[in-house]
This record gives C-alpha cells, sequence and structure tokens, in this order.
C-alpha cells in the first residue's frame, strides 16, 4: 500500500518516456496534452517503421554494467587469453622450431618434440630454453605442450560439468519450484544428502569404483578416449552429479519468488498454460542467477578435477592435467621447482579469474547485492 | 527566532546519469509547536527535505550543495558528527513511513524505547529508562504496557508499530518531530487514530511537526501551514485555509481539482494535470512548471519565478500569474 | 441472500452472480504438515454485478477484498461457492476450461512495476494474451496491438520500448490495453491507481471511464480507498473480516451509511478542506483489525462496535435489504 511512483528516487533518474507518448490528438482522452518535443513524428508525418527502434533490455543494461567493470574485464580477458592459448596453442607451437637431431630419435621435427606426449629422455627436467620454451619434465616432455594440454582438459571438464549442470539444474528446479509436491520433495532430500557428503569424497568414491570401468569401456570412444583421457568423463559427470543440486537449489528458490510476481499471474489471468508461462516468463529471468552461479562453479569445478588428478584418480598418464603435472612435480620442488610452480601458478590464476569474474557477473546482473 | 529556519537549502544528487538536482533552493521557517505540512507527489524533494535537516543524506550520491539549516539559532550544515548524534533523537526526531521495518526485530519494543532515553539522557538508569519506556507506551496508548514492553516489534500490528516509533521519536521530548508519511501503509481507520495521536501529543508537549504526506485530507486535519513542492522547489506556502479555499499556484488548484471528493456527485469528470513532473537531472528553465500549466506565458518559459506574495496575507506563491 | 432487483434505470442483465463465496486458506503445523488452522480470508460472499456497470468492492487491509476478486476470476480457487459469469458456472469447470473463459474475463494488476515482465516490449506484453488465444498472425497482432496501445492512450510509436522506461501511470495503461486485448466483458480492477500519484490516478480513473463507455464493459473495482471507489462505481460493496457488511448505490452509501463499520469507515476519511476537518466529529475505532484465523463470533465486527448487544456475538447477521436496494449486515442498522 505504501509504493509511490518508484521512478522518481532521485538517484535513478534516467530516459523516461516523456510525455509526447500520450497522444495529442486521442479523442478518448482530451485533458492529455503533448507536452515535450523530440519525442514521436507528429500527427500527419508518416512514421511507417523508422520510429520503433530497439532500446536496451535489462540484460543488456547488465552486460554493459559488466563491460564497465573493469576487474571482471581483466579476468575475462586473461581467461579468454587461456582458452585460445588451450585451443589454438598447439597448433601454433606445432610449427615452431626447427628439426633438432635427437640423439635417441634422430631427427625430430617440432610437431614432435612439441606434442605433449613425446619423451625426449635425453632432456629431462630441463629449464626453459630456445627448444623447451617452458623446459621439459623428468621424461623429457615440453612442459608448455603439457601446460596447454592440462588447460584444454580443464577447460573441456569444466564446460561439459556446467552444460549438465545448467540443464538439470533449471530443469529440476524449475519444476520443484513452480509446481511444488513431489519433485520439490525429491529435491529437498536429494540435496540434503548430497550437502551432507564431502563433494569431492564423493567424487573420489565414483571415480575410485568405476575407474577401471571407464577405462575399458570408454576408452574406446574416440579423440577423447584414449591417451588416459577416459576418466575425464567419468569425472565430468562425476563431478556434474555433485554440483547441479546446488544450482537447482538457487533456481528453486528464484523461481518460488518469480511465481509471485504480478506478471506472472497476468500471463495467467492472459490464458497461458503453465508451460508457456515456464519458457516464457520463469525461465528468462533465471537467467541472471544462472549465469553467476554457474561461473562460480566453473571455478570450483577447475580445482576439483585438478584435485582428483592430482590424486590419481582422474586424467592418467601419458595424459596431461594441471592437477597430474603438479602431482608429478612435487617431488622435484628442491631440484626443478619450476615443474610444480607452473601449473600451480595457472591453476591458481585460472581459478582466481573465474571467481572475480562471477563476482563481477553478480555486481552487474544484481547490483543491489553490493551494498 | 523561529525554531527552524531553512535557507536556500540545495540538496543534488550526483549520478551517472547526471546530476539530479533534488531540492534546488528551497527556503521556510517553522515556530515553536506548529505543524507544517509539506505536500507534492514523488520525487518533488519533499523527502530529501526532512533527511537534509536530519543530516541523513547518503553521501555519494547525494550531497547538501548549498545553503543553511538554522535549528534554535545553530547551523546544523556546519556540525560535527558527535554534535549530531546528538541532536537527532533528543532535539530533531523522525519517523518513517514503513512501521513494518522501521523497528529492529531483535529487541523488544521496550528496550528499543529505552535505549534512546539512555543514548541521550546519561544521568538515567536502567530502571529509570524502562519506566520511562513504559509511560511512553502509555502515552501513545498502547493498552496494558507493562506487559507489552517486554514484545517484540513482530507481536504488534503496523498501526501499533507506528505508535511505537512515535512513542521513541517522543520519548526525549524533541522540539522536532519530522513525519514522512508516517500513516500511508496505514489502512484509514488506523490512520485516523495514529492522527488524532499526534495531534494530541504535539498539543500537549508543544512539539513541532513537520508532516510529509502526498494526502491532501490529512493535511486539512492536522496542519496549520503548508508547503506545497514540485520538482524541489517549493512553489507555495500558505496557512492552511488559505491553501485549500484560495490555492494559488497552478499545480496546487491543479492538484486540487483532480482528487475524488467523497461530496461530490458521482461520474463527474476529475480533471487531472496533463503530463509528468520533470527529469531533475535536467530540469526546464524558467518555471518547472511550465510544461503543464494550463495558464502558462512566455515569461515562465524562461524565468524562474521566486516565491512572492499574492496579495492574501501571508500566502506565497512562485508564479508570475497567480490565482 | 442478495437478490437480484432490477432497477428501472439501468435494466442490466447480471453479468456476474457470486453465492456463498468462501475461501480458506490452511494453516500448516506439526511434524505431518496437518492443517491446524484456516484463514478465512473470504467468508461467505454474495453480491453480483451487472452488465454494463461498475461495482466498487471497498475495505481495509485484510478484508478479503483483493482475495474476492481473485477467486471470482478463478485464480484462486474457491473453497465454498459458486460463481456465474453469463449463467456459466465457473467453480466447477476443468482448468482447461477455465483457461477458455478466461478471453471473457481479466483483470488489471495493483502494482504498475511487478506486473509487467521486464525482460519483454510493451508490444510483446500485450499481445501475449492475444497469441495465447490464437487470435491472428504477425502482422494482424501488430495492427491489433497499436490499436490497443492507442486506446489507452499511449503512442504506438513506442511499442518496442521496455516497460521499465516508462512511468507508473503509463505502465498502469500498458496493463490495461493488455486486459483490453481479448475484448473481455468483465473486468476486475484490483487497486489500479493505488501505487500512483494523485494526479496520474485521476488521469487513469477516467480512462477507466471512458473505456467502460466504449466497450461496454463490467467493471469490479476493488480498492481501499473510499473516494476513489465512490467516483467511478455505480454501487458499492464494503467488506469486513472476509464479509460484505453493506452494499448500496454510492451517493446511498455516503449519504446514509447504515452498518456502524461503514460509518465509522467515512468519519475516518481525511477530507481535503480544513473546514469541514476542523469541525468533524470523528468515530475512532477501538483496537485493531482482528486476525481472520480467528475471527470474533457472530457479527465480526462486534469487538469493536459501539451498538454491540449480546445477539451480535451470537448470530451473524445476514446481508438483507434493509431499505431499498440498500442492504446491511447488521441487526442495529442505522
Amino acid at each position: 500500500m505504501d509504493t509511490r511512483d518508484r521512478n522518481t528516487d532521485p538517484a535513478a533518474q534516467g530516459a523516461m518516456i516523456p510525455d509526447g507518448a500520450i497522444l495529442p490528438t486521442d479523442p478518448i482522452l482530451t485533458d492529455v496534452r503533448e507536452t515535450i518535443p523530440g519525442g514521436p513524428p507528429a500527427p500527419g508525418e508518416t512514421t511507417a517503421a523508422k520510429g520503433t527502434e530497439k532500446i536496451r533490455t535489462p540484460f543488456q543494461e547488465s552486460l554493459l554494467r559488466l563491460w564497465r567493470d573493469k576487474r571482471a574485464m581483466v579476468c575475462a580477458g586473461i581467461i579468454l587469453f587461456f582458452v585460445l592459448l588451450a585451443v589454438l596453442g598447439p597448433l601454433i607451437y606445432q610449427h615452431v622450431g626447427g628439426t633438432f637431431q635427437s640423439s635417441i630419435n634422430g631427427a625430430t621435427p617440432s610437431s614432435v618434440y612439441h606434442n605433449p606426449f613425446h619423451q625426449e629422455l635425453d632432456h629431462q627436467d630441463e629449464f626453459a630454453s630456445g627448444m623447451y620454451w617452458l623446459g621439459t619434465d623428468s621424461v623429457g616432455r615440453d612442459l608448455l605442450a603439457r601446460l596447454m594440454q592440462g588447460l584444454l582438459i580443464s577447460i573441456s571438464v569444466a564446460v561439459l560439468v556446467e552444460i549438465v549442470d545448467i540443464v538439470l539444474g533449471i530443469t529440476i528446479g524449475v519444476l520443484a519450484g513452480y509446481f511444488g509436491g513431489w519433485i520439490d520433495q525429491f529435491l529437498a532430500r536429494f540435496t540434503d544428502i548430497m550437502f551432507a557428503f564431502p563433494g569431492l569424497l564423493f567424487v573420489i568414491l565414483l571415480t575410485g569404483i568405476f575407474g577401471t570401468w571407464a577405462d575399458t569401456t570408454l576408452g574406446n570412444i574416440p579423440i577423447i578416449g584414449p591417451n588416459g583421457n577416459a576418466r575425464l568423463i567419468l569425472v565430468s559427470l562425476a563431478l556434474a552429479f555433485t554440483a547441479w543440486p546446488l544450482m537447482a537449489r538457487y533456481v528453486r528458490g528464484q523461481t518460488l519468488q518469480l511465481k509471485e510476481q504480478q506478471f506472472v499471474e497476468a500471463a495467467r489471468t492472459s490464458g497461458a498454460s503453465s508451460a508457456q508461462i515456464i519458457l516464457r516468463h520463469i525461465i528468462p529471468n533465471l537467467l541472471s542467477i544462472v549465469i553467476i552461479a554457474s561461473t562460480l562453479n566453473i571455478a570450483n569445478t577447475i580445482v576439483g578435477e585438478a584435485g582428483i588428478s592430482l590424486l590419481g584418480l582422474g586424467v592418467q598418464s601419458p595424459g596431461s592435467s594441471l592437477g597430474l603435472m603438479i602431482s608429478d612435480g612435487i617431488s622435484l620442488i628442491d631440484s626443478h621447482p619450476w615443474e610444480v610452480l607452473l601449473p600451480s601458478i595457472v591453476l591458481a590464476i585460472i581459478v582466481l579469474c573465474f571467481s572475480f569474474l562471477g563476482d563481477g557477473l553478480r555486481d552487474a546482473f544484481d547490483p543491489r547485492s553490493k551494498d | 527566532m523561529n525554531l527552524l529556519e531553512v535557507n536556500n537549502l540545495q540538496t543534488y544528487f550526483f549520478t551517472r546519469g547526471g546530476v539530479v538536482k533534488a531540492v534546488d533552493n528551497v527556503s521556510f521557517v517553522m515556530n515553536a509547536g506548529e505543524t507544517l505540512g509539506v505536500v507534492g507527489e514523488s520525487g518533488c524533494g519533499k523527502s530529501v527535505t526532512a533527511l537534509s535537516v536530519m543530516r541523513l543524506i547518503a553521501n555519494p550520491p547525494g550531497k547538501i550543495v548549498g545553503g543553511e539549516i538554522n535549528f534554535n539559532g545553530e547551523n546544523i550544515l556546519e556540525k560535527n558528527q558527535h554534535e549530531l548524534t546528538e541532536m537527532r533523537g533528543s532535539k530533531i526526531s523522525m519517523i518513517f513511513q514503513d512501521p513494518m521495518t522501521s523497528l529492529n526485530p531483535v529487541f523488544t519494543v521496550g528496550y528499543q524505547i529505552a535505549e534512546t532515553v539512555k543514548r541521550h539522557r546519561k544521568d538515567v538508569s536502567n530502571d529509570q529508562a524502562w519506566k520511562r519506556a513504559i509511560e511512553m507506551l502509555d502515552l501513545v496508548r498502547i493498552s496494558d504496557p507493562k506487559r507489552r514492553a517486554k514484545n517484540y516489534p513482530h507481536e504488534f500490528s503496523g498501526g501499533m508499530r507506528q505508535r511505537v516509533m512515535i512513542a521513541i521519536a517522543l520519548s526525549c521530548n524533541p522540539q522536532l518531530l519530522i513525519a514522512d508519511e508516517p500513516t500511508t501503509a496505514l489502512d484509514v481507520t488506523i490512520q485516523a487514530q495514529v492522527l488524532e495521536l499526534m495531534k494530541g501529543l504535539s498539543r500537549e508537549f508543544n512539539t513541532a511537526v513537520m508532516l510529509i504526506t502526498h494526502d491532501l485530507g490529512v493535511v486539512a486535519g492536522t496542519c496549520q501551514q503548508v508547503n506545497v513542492m514540485y520538482a524541489g522547489h517549493i512553489i507555495e506556502s500558505a496557512p492552511v485555509k488559505q491553501i485549500f479555499e484560495t490555492p494559488a499556484h497552478p499545480y496546487t488548484v491543479g492538484l486540487l481539482q483532480s482528487i475524488p471528493r467523497l461530496h461530490e456527485s458521482r461520474g463527474s469528470r476529475l480533471t487531472p494535470i496533463a503530463g509528468q513532473p520533470p527529469d531533475l537531472s535536467n530540469p526546464p528553465v524558467g518555471c518547472p512548471y511550465a510544461p503543464r500549466c494550463p495558464k502558462v506565458q512566455n515569461r515562465c518559459r524562461q524565468e524562474r519565478p521566486e516565491l512572492m506574495p499574492v496579495g492574501r496575507g501571508e500566502q506565497v506563491a512562485a508564479c508570475f500569474y497567480p490565482n | 441472500m442478495v437478490q437480484e432487483v432490477e432497477t428501472p434505470k439501468q435494466a442490466g442483465t447480471t453479468l456476474v452472480d457470486v453465492k456463498g463465496l468462501k475461501v480458506y486458506f490452511p494453516i500448516k503445523g506439526g511434524i505431518l504438515g496437518r492443517t491446524v488452522a484456516q484463514v478465512k480470508a473470504v467468508d461467505g460472499v454474495d453480491l453480483f454485478v451487472r452488465r454494463g456497470e461498475t461495482l466498487g468492492l471497498v475495505g481495509e487491509s485484510g478484508c478479503g477484498k483483493s482475495t474476492t476478486g481473485r477467486a471470482i476470476l478463478q485464480l484462486i480457487k474457491p473453497t465454498e461457492g459458486s460463481v456465474k459469469l453469463d449463467g456459466v458456472e465457473l467453480t466447477t469447470l476443468s482448468p482447461n476450461q477455465i483457461r477458455q473463459k478466461r478471453a471473457e474475463m481479466q483483470m488489471v494488476f495493483q502494482d504498475p512495476y511487478g506486473s509487467l515482465d521486464p525482460r519483454y516490449t510493451i508490444g510483446q506484453i500485450v499481445a501475449e494474451p492475444l497469441e495465447n488465444f490464437h487470435r491472428g498472425n504477425a502482422k494482424s497482432l501488430q495492427d491489433e496491438v497499436a490499436g490497443l496501445l492507442e486506446v489507452v492512450g499511449l503512442n504506438p510509436y513506442y511499442v518496442n520500448r521496455f516497460a521499465h522506461e516508462f512511468s507508473g501511470g503509463q505502465r498502469q495503461r500498458i496493463g490495461i490495453a493488455r486486459a483490453l486485448a481479448l475484448h473481455p466483458s468483465f473486468i476486475v480492477a484490483d487497486e489500479p491507481v493505488s501505487a500512483l500519484d494523485v494526479s496520474i490516478q485521476a488521469q487513469v480513473l477516467n480512462l477507466l471511464g471512458d473505456l467502460q463507455g466504449k466497450f461496454g464493459l463490467t467493471y469490479l473495482f476493488v480498492a481501499h480507498n473510499l473516494s476513489v471507489v465512490k467516483h467511478i462505481s455505480d454501487r458499492v460493496a464494503v467488506m469486513y473480516l472476509g464479509r460484505v457488511v453493506e452494499l448500496a448505490k454510492s451517493e446511498t452509501l455516503y449519504e446514509l451509511p447504515l452498518h456502524p463499520y461503514t460509518q465509522a469507515l467515512l468519519s475516518a476519511i481525511p477530507v481535503p478542506d480544513p473546514e469541514i476537518e476542523s469541525k468533524r466529529k470523528r468515530i475512532i475505532l477501538e483496537g485493531d483489525v482482528p486476525s481472520p484465523v480467528n475471527p470474533p463470533s457472530g457479527c465480526n465486527f462486534n469487538p469493536r462496535c459501539w451498538k454491540a448487544q449480546a445477539v451480535c456475538r451470537e448470530i451473524i447477521p445476514p446481508l438483507e435489504e434493509k431499505q431499498s436496494n440498500h442492504y446491511a449486515a447488521c441487526h442495529f442498522p442505522g
């Protein structure tokens, strides 16, 4: 009962529709006059379709706010750099450097010795050089190549996990929030169980139990299968399994709130079915919270995958993962510290960047949460 | 000496979209024991004026950029934080619109009143403060005050919470009470109760009241003097009878004509005011009401009128062609 | 029970007929979630609205007026009672049938900010009802929407703008355009001007009145501001704690309120006239509105009524015609 015209908060004045929005010579409202010039074309001029330019949606406003957030943009830039490095890097690196004479393998072109799986046993634990830009590990593998491979793994896992997370989270979250009933009960009990379990422990359990099975059956899937990456799918599924209940909870909460909004009631009054209401009004208004939650979850996923691989349950040699590299390099921390520092620093940076980006997203899409 | 004297107050908000001149050159006085009504629609600057007097403007983005506010001869704008804290609650008190969120939900009502007393009267013991709290609850006609002082805010209804707010505000016997839309969120029958109460207490303790509202009916029933605000300016100021019987400024006239009255016959068309209030970050040159005024002339669009007498006693209006 | 009475002046037929409407909300408690109590939001309401007229439904917070409006539109399922729209019983229809009926009964909402989805342009918002009922193709929809915007006084030039760019009053007009889209015969206006500034209220009220004349609409106007309701309504029903306590023509209600609550309500309304204000005798009610979970026995106004007698605590007074076309639920009216 207390809502006055909120749009006149002095700190929130913006470009409001001038009262040229009210027709000047409307037969119904003869007492309302056209006032501010610069509005729509005068009656008599043809409006055609020209007058209907789009202005920014609230979503676009949020994106603009994000664009202005320097810290978030820097982090997004770094993430983009890492992504490009992981995807395009190997392709470029393959052709850098000439053929070199290996004492073991004979003439070795750069496409071979810059391959993350190729072992040059003559050049073990080397520091950065012209040939090996970041040095080699204890079996002569190019560290930069392994780093890029590891990044690719991390990012692939993160993307895969997020897709499952988002799809499952939104579906179950919206259904639970909108309809309640047994779906809601199921979600509630399921999340209770998942939260009671330490997440990493659960993933370890899953990978431990199904690890060898994954190697044999999934190992035959092309591209991702060989080179110890079969486990990747398992790890991704395990991480997704533990992540989606939280997303569903967020979505459910937001759905409950949206359900009570008058525009949802208005949609029902306009004859929309539940499906139409969910697709048209609820899900689009959930996007901000989903974007924020998934960005922050990516940070968790990357750490999770690294942790699993470090424990030896994820990506196996000869495959590469940031976690695996760390585990390989730990024993050499006194003699060849860069072998463990390199992957650790990269891991730290990328996780921090996702966290700051998530923070920035939250500020951009939900500025009230800043106070 | 006037109790409160506001001279050329300017409070601006510095936002990304521009500088919003929420209060632009406002001047008025209040006398002891008088009830002043500050009337206007949303965005006219009435709340910002009150918050400026209390120095509660959030900075950033707001700032009092000019003018002076003299309370009992002292300029509030020159006081430091310590002096302001002492002033608020004991010399000038404020109550707000939403009774649901104005009280702290985790403390009892008695505690909140007693806390105010103890903050301003260091010589008072806990027991005395509690007794005063019960006294105040009785004063605002809450039945069974001894028991209810131990209740929490959620155990009270909206109207009663507003009365508790009044109790807190008056507990240290301030000279000025600022009430920002105190009854807007209340039902009409409860509003009547609360306004009766405020009138009675103001008379009994000679407390001046600045009553901010958009409801002209409330003003007619409780105030002696009325300021009408529009777009950050006071555009008319007069004793209450004159505002209603002989409004001078076209905005006041328009406002009075646009309200449905209980006494009027059904079916008569309301006369709304055309258009909308101006954008305060880009106010028009000249009179702020010119774009909507039915009597606008060229001079109005070029020059900004100041408050000037209209030839009926104390009534002043910011218009070149008043009624 | 309220009977339909045809007055010589308006021989309109009854469009909406409500009898014995009850809406109870259960309060669950305990580990097993049993119903421990009920909020009796609407506790036996009879009313009828004639074609082409405006029935005002007025009362303070918690009286059940908004719930009544929604229950009539079947947005909330009534616990008991009958609601007939143009002779068709709505409470026994299936959800799909109700959806079809929506084309005949629409609502204008209170909150100009919450009632429009911020992600859509006003053109899309107004077109949504038409799309739901497949009323035309893309081109004809565009024209239809432009026409609707014009009818409510908005320039169709702004059809692709988003809701947040409009002011409160303009947003309410968009909401009205949306309500008109399906050409309904009956519209429930739920506090449509309460959130607007006073001078804008007048614009929107005039608009509603004009549209009624133009399209032959029937309104149920729900509000708490008696002056506003009186201005726009032909007849007014006053609600208190879930029941209608008085029902009469607008002027009659003001001039001669029969129910003590109506008298108190009228006396509490501040009038913008200092002469009148200083001279009035105010009836100040004691105490607060009781909770609808535990309404008083008998007449639910009796604890605050200065006329209350023993019979008031025992017997619920029925809404009966006390004077010509003037109904009141009171043992001692007048």
